[in-house]
C-alpha cells in the first residue's frame, strides 16, 4: 500500500474545525482529500458538487471523499485503504473532547503517515474554555499537542486582546507555532503542505513565491522560500536547524543530501514543531543536492535565512 | 378473582417469592394465557383448577419472577454464542493452560468448525492461570496447527494469537510495535510469543472477519439462552448502532425473539433511525423530529426501543471515566494527576438533554465518574428536569459517586442503575486508584435506598456474565477477590438485592405495572431456582441454578424441542 500522509484536526468545540473542513473541500486546490468527519449534518457542499453519497460517504465531484466516523473511527480509517490509490491526503476530524495525539496515533497504526496534528483555538474564548471545570484540562492537552496551532477568529478581539493570547498560549503551549486565521481561513498549502505549488518551488528552486495572494484580504499572505545547497550538508546542523525553526514557519519539506550519508537522499517533512528524516533508497540518476522548501510568514523566511547563514 | 378464571399451571409446594413487598411470599400461583391469574394461599388458587390444568409441584425449588436486565449489551450475546469462554472462575472453567486448549477442542467439536477457520475466545487473562506465564502461540501451536485461533484478553484491550493466527493477520518478525501498543516478543527474538494489546490488537480486531445478516439471525435463538438459561427474560441491548437495530427489527419481524428485547439507540445515531420511522427528517446527529417519541415505548413483536442512550465517559478500571479529583496512579498514558475527561462538552450534553427532554423521551446516560455525573446532573437542572415530572433518568452504573449527588438524583428523579459486581472484579483496582474512601463509595446502594431512590442493579454483560446471582451476592456482600469487604456501609439486605433485579428493573422501563413481581394481572414472566436465593448461606447464592425459565407462561429454559 502506498503511504498517504494524514493530518489530524483538533480543538474544542466552536473553534471553527468544521468551517475549516468545508473550505478545505470546496477549495483542495486539486488534491483529491479524503475527509473523516464526526457529523455529515455539519458539512455544506453545494449539493450540485456532489456526485454521490450513500450514507457513511459522501463524493464530491472534485475527486475528494467525506466520510462519516459513525460506525468508529479504526473501522472508517481502514475503509480508505480500499481505496488508497483515489486519496493524496486525509484529514481526521478529531472531536471536540479528543485528544488530536492520540486521533494521530491511531493512524499511524494502520501505517498511515502522520503529517501533522493541527488543533484550531477561538481566538476570544480559548482562555475561558480553558478554565471550564470540566473540559479545561482536555483544551490545554489538545493546545499542547498541537503540531501548529491555528488561532481562529482573530477579528473577534481587538489587538490588546490578541497579543494577551499569544502570551498566555506561549506560557500554556510553550513552543507551538502559531497561525492566525479569521474564519477558519487558512492557505491548504500551509495546512497540507503537498501542493503542486510547493511542488513547482522545490523543482525550481525559485525563492520567494507567494503562495496565497490577492483575492482574499482576511488571510495573512503565506509565502514559500526554497533553498538548493549542492553542497552536503551535515546531520547535526540540519537537526539544529529544523528544530529552532522560527514559530511562523508553518511547513517544509524536500530532500537533503548528507554529508554522514552522500550515497542515500534523506526526505525531510516539517509541519510546525514536529519534523521527521526519513532515509530513501538511493540518488537513482538525480544529482545529489539538497533541495527545500519552507512555507511561512515573510518575515520568519527572513529568520531561516539567517539560521542557514 | 372471578369465577371464571381457569388455570392453565398452577405452582405451589415450594417458596413462591413475589418480590412484592406487600405480601413477600406465597403459597401459590395460577398462571394462564401467559399471564398471572392468581396467587395467595394454596386453597385459595386452587379454585382456578379445572381438569386441564397443569398442576406443578415445586417440591421445595423456589419460583420468583424471572429476572430483567438492567443493563447490558444484547448485540454481544450474538457475538460470544460463537466464541468460546477462556476465562477464569467465577467466569468460565480455566485455571491452566492444559484448560484452553481442553475448551477450545470441545469448542472446534460443538460449531463444526472446520480446517482453516478462526478460533475465538474471550475472557483469556494471565491471572487465571497456574502457570503465571503469558499463553503462548507455541502452546496453541500443536493442537491447532490449521486454524487461526484468538483468545481475546479480559479487558477487550487485547489478545493472544497462536502461529496460524498472526500469520493469518500478517504479524511477525519485521512487524515494528505501534505507539501505545504491545507485541510479546520470544525472548531473544523478534518473533511474536503470543499476546498484543492496545494498538497492536484495536486494527486487527477491526478487520475480523464479520458474520453475515443471515448467519447473525440464525444465532438469535443461541444468543437468547445465555439469557434464558440464566433466568432472565427480558433483555437490554444498551448501546444500540443503527445497523443493529435494522437487524434486531428484522430478527423480531421474523418472530424469532421469545425473549423481550429492549433497544436504547445511541444518541449520535438516533436521527438515522428515525429516518426510518420518518423518512423525511433530514436533522443532524442531536436532532429529534416531532414524531420521534412515536418510535419509543411499545414492543412491536418483543423489540422495544425504550429511550437515548448517552454516554459520558468510559471506564473507572480502564482509567477512561470523568472524575472531579485526581487518582492516585498516573492515568493511561501516564498522565500526572489524571481525572480522566468527558466523552462530549458540556455545550453539547446539555443541548441534546434539552431536546430529549423536550420530546418527552427518557434519558439513559452511562456515567461512572462523579464529574461525568456532575455533567448530567448540570444539563438536567437546565431542561428543567424535576423529580415530581417522573422522567426516570436512568443514570447507568453511577459507579463512582459522591455523597452529595444522591441528593442531587433525589431532586431531580434519576434513577441509579448500579453494577455492584464492580467490588469484586475491579475493587482491588479501584482502591488502588482512587484509595479507600472513595473507592467504598462505589455503586452506593445503601445510600441510595435509605434516600428512597429505585435503583436497579446490572452486570453490562458481557463484561461480565449475564448470570444475576453475582450482582445480587455483591450487592450485599460487597465482597472483593480476597476476601474483604468493600464499603460495608454499602450493603443491602437481600429483598432489596433482588428488587434492584427485578421490580425495580421493570420500573426503569416503565414496565412495573407488567412485570418485576407476581401479582394477577401480569406477565407469567417466571423463573424456578434450585434454591431460595432469601435463605441459602450467603456464599452459596452464586451457586444457585435456574431450573425453568418461563416467559408469558412458556418455558424458554430449558429450550423445548
Amino acid at each position: 500500500m502506498k503511504s498517504i500522509p494524514y493530518t489530524v484536526i483538533g480543538g474544542y468545540l466552536g473553534a471553527g474545525k468544521t468551517t475549516l473542513l468545508n473550505s478545505l473541500l470546496r477549495d483542495s486546490r486539486g488534491l483529491r482529500l479524503a475527509v473523516l468527519v464526526n457529523d455529515f449534518g455539519d458539512i455544506n457542499i453545494d449539493a450540485d458538487l456532489i456526485t454521490s453519497h450513500d450514507g457513511e460517504t459522501m463524493q464530491l465531484a472534485s475527486g475528494c471523499i467525506c466520510c462519516s466516523l459513525a460506525d468508529g473511527f479504526m473501522q472508517a480509517l481502514a475503509r480508505l485503504r480500499d481505496r488508497a490509490d483515489q486519496i493524496d491526503h486525509i484529514i481526521v476530524e478529531a472531536s471536540g473532547v479528543s485528544d488530536p495525539v492520540k486521533v494521530g496515533q491511531y493512524g499511524a497504526i494502520l501505517r498511515y503517515e502522520l503529517d501533522g496534528v493541527i488543533v484550531l483555538a477561538d481566538a476570544e474564548q480559548i482562555r475561558e474554555k480553558a478554565a471550564n471545570k470540566y473540559v479545561g484540562e482536555t483544551v490545554i492537552r489538545q493546545l499542547r499537542g498541537a503540531d501548529l496551532l491555528v488561532l481562529n477568529k482573530v477579528d473577534l478581539v481587538t489587538p490588546e486582546e490578541l497579543a494577551g493570547v499569544h502570551a498566555w498560549l506561549e506560557a500554556t503551549a510553550p513552543g507551538a507555532h502559531i497561525v492566525e486565521a479569521r474564519f477558519g481561513k487558512v492557505p491548504p498549502s500551509v495546512l497540507l503542505g503537498d501542493l503542486a505549488d510547493g511542488r513547482a518551488a522545490i523543482e525550481s528552486g525559485q525563492a520567494y513565491a507567494d503562495i496565497h495572494t490577492a483575492g482574499d484580504d482576511h488571510t495573512d499572505v503565506y509565502r514559500t522560500w526554497s533553498l538548493a545547497l549542492a553542497e552536503p550538508v551535515r546531520e547535526a546542523h540540519l537537526k539544529t536547524m529544523l528544530d529552532q525553526m522560527p514559530e511562523g514557519i508553518t511547513r517544509a519539506k524536500g530532500f537533503v543530501y548528507l554529508e554522514e550519508d552522500l550515497d542515500h537522499p534523506y526526505v525531510v517533512q516539517l509541519v510546525g514543531r514536529r519534523w521527521s528524516l526519513e532515509k530513501q533508497e538511493s540518488w537513482g540518476e538525480r544529482r545529489p543536492e539538497t533541495r527545500l522548501v519552507f512555507i511561512g510568514l515573510p518575515g520568519s523566511v527572513d529568520e531561516i535565512d539567517a539560521l542557514i547563514a | 378473582m372471578s369465577d371464571e378464571k381457569q388455570a392453565e399451571v398452577i405452582y405451589f409446594g415450594g417458596p413462591i417469592i413475589t418480590m412484592d413487598d406487600d405480601r413477600p411470599e406465597v403459597e401459590a400461583i395460577a398462571v394462564a394465557g401467559g399471564r398471572i391469574i392468581a396467587t395467595g394461599q394454596k386453597e385459595y388458587v386452587m379454585r382456578t383448577r379445572t381438569d386441564e390444568t397443569k398442576v406443578v409441584d415445586l417440591a421445595g425449588k423456589t419460583l420468583m419472577p424471572s429476572f430483567i436486565d438492567s443493563h447490558g449489551h444484547f448485540m454481544n450475546a450474538l457475538q460470544i454464542v460463537k466464541w468460546a469462554n477462556v476465562s477464569g472462575p467465577p467466569v468460565g472453567p480455566i485455571t491452566r493452560i492444559g484448560d484452553i486448549i481442553a475448551v477450545l477442542e470441545e469448542h472446534v467439536k460443538k460449531h463444526r468448525i472446520q480446517k482453516g477457520e478462526w478460533i475465538v475466545g474471550y475472557g483469556y487473562d494471565v491471572v487465571s492461570l497456574a502457570e503465571g506465564r503469558e499463553l503462548m502461540a507455541s502452546d496453541l501451536d500443536p493442537a491447532f496447527p490449521d486454524n487461526p485461533v484468538m483468545l481475546i484478553h479480559s479487558s477487550n484491550h487485547g489478545a493472544v494469537l497462536n502461529s496460524a493466527g498472526f500469520e493469518k493477520v500478517g504479524i511477525n518478525e519485521n512487524t515494528p510495535t505501534p505507539p501505545g501498543g504491545i507485541i510479546l516478543r520470544i525472548e531473544g527474538s523478534q518473533q511474536p510469543a503470543g499476546l498484543i494489546m492496545e494498538t497492536a490488537f484495536l486494527p486487527i480486531f477491526g478487520n475480523m472477519p464479520q458474520p453475515t445478516e443471515e448467519e447473525l439471525l440464525e444465532i438469535f435463538f443461541d444468543a437468547q439462552q445465555i439469557y434464558a438459561s440464566a433466568g432472565v427474560t427480558t433483555c437490554q441491548e444498551g448501546a444500540t448502532h443503527a445497523k443493529d437495530l435494522r437487524l434486531l427489527r428484522k430478527a423480531a419481524q421474523q418472530g424469532r425473539l421469545y425473549l423481550d428485547v429492549v433497544s436504547l439507540p445511541l444518541i449520535f445515531e438516533v436521527p438515522a433511525m428515525v429516518r426510518e420511522y420518518v423518512p423525511a427528517f433530514t436533522g443532524g446527529p442531536m436532532e429529534l423530529p416531532d414524531e420521534a417519541p412515536d418510535a419509543f415505548g411499545t414492543y412491536r413483536n418483543r423489540l422495544k426501543l425504550q429511550g437515548i442512550k448517552f454516554a459520558m465517559d468510559g471506564s473507572p478500571q480502564a482509567k477512561t471515566a470523568f472524575w472531579s479529583e485526581s487518582l492516585l496512579t498516573p492515568g493511561p498514558g501516564g498522565e500526572e494527576n489524571w481525572r480522566g475527561q468527558p466523552l462530549f462538552p458540556p455545550e453539547q450534553v446539555n443541548k441534546a438533554l434539552a431536546t430529549i427532554y423536550g420530546e418527552g423521551i427518557q434519558v439513559f446516560c452511562h456515567a461512572n465518574g462523579d464529574a461525568a455525573i456532575d455533567m448530567i446532573i448540570d444539563g438536567a437542572r437546565l431542561a428543567g428536569v424535576k423529580a415530581e415530572d417522573d422522567r426516570r433518568t436512568v443514570i447507568i452504573h453511577s459507579q463512582v459517586m459522591r455523597p452529595d449527588q444522591i441528593d442531587d438524583y433525589v431532586e431531580l428523579g434519576f434513577s441509579p442503575s448500579f453494577f455492584t459486581s464492580h467490588c469484586f472484579f475491579w475493587g482491588d483496582t479501584h482502591v488502588t486508584n482512587l484509595g479507600e474512601k472513595r473507592a467504598s463509595f462505589i455503586s452506593p446502594m445503601a445510600s441510595a435506598l435509605r434516600a428512597g431512590l429505585i435503583f436497579s442493579n446490572h452486570t453490562d454483560f458481557s463484561v461480565t456474565p449475564i448470570d444475576p446471582t453475582l450482582p445480587l451476592w455483591s450487592s450485599i456482600t460487597r465482597k472483593m477477590r480476597d476476601g474483604n469487604v468493600l464499603g460495608p456501609d454499602e450493603r443491602v439486605d437481600r429483598w432489596n438485592g433482588l428488587k434492584a433485579l427485578t421490580i425495580n428493573a421493570a420500573w426503569q422501563l416503565y414496565e412495573e405495572d407488567q412485570k418485576g413481581t407476581l401479582e394477577a394481572g401480569k406477565l407469567a414472566d417466571l423463573v424456578i431456582l434450585d434454591a431460595n436465593p432469601l435463605t441459602v448461606p450467603e456464599d452459596d447464592i452464586q451457586n444457585i441454578k435456574v431450573v425453568e425459565t418461563i416467559k408469558e407462561g412458556v418455558t424458554v429454559y430449558p429450550p423445548q424441542a
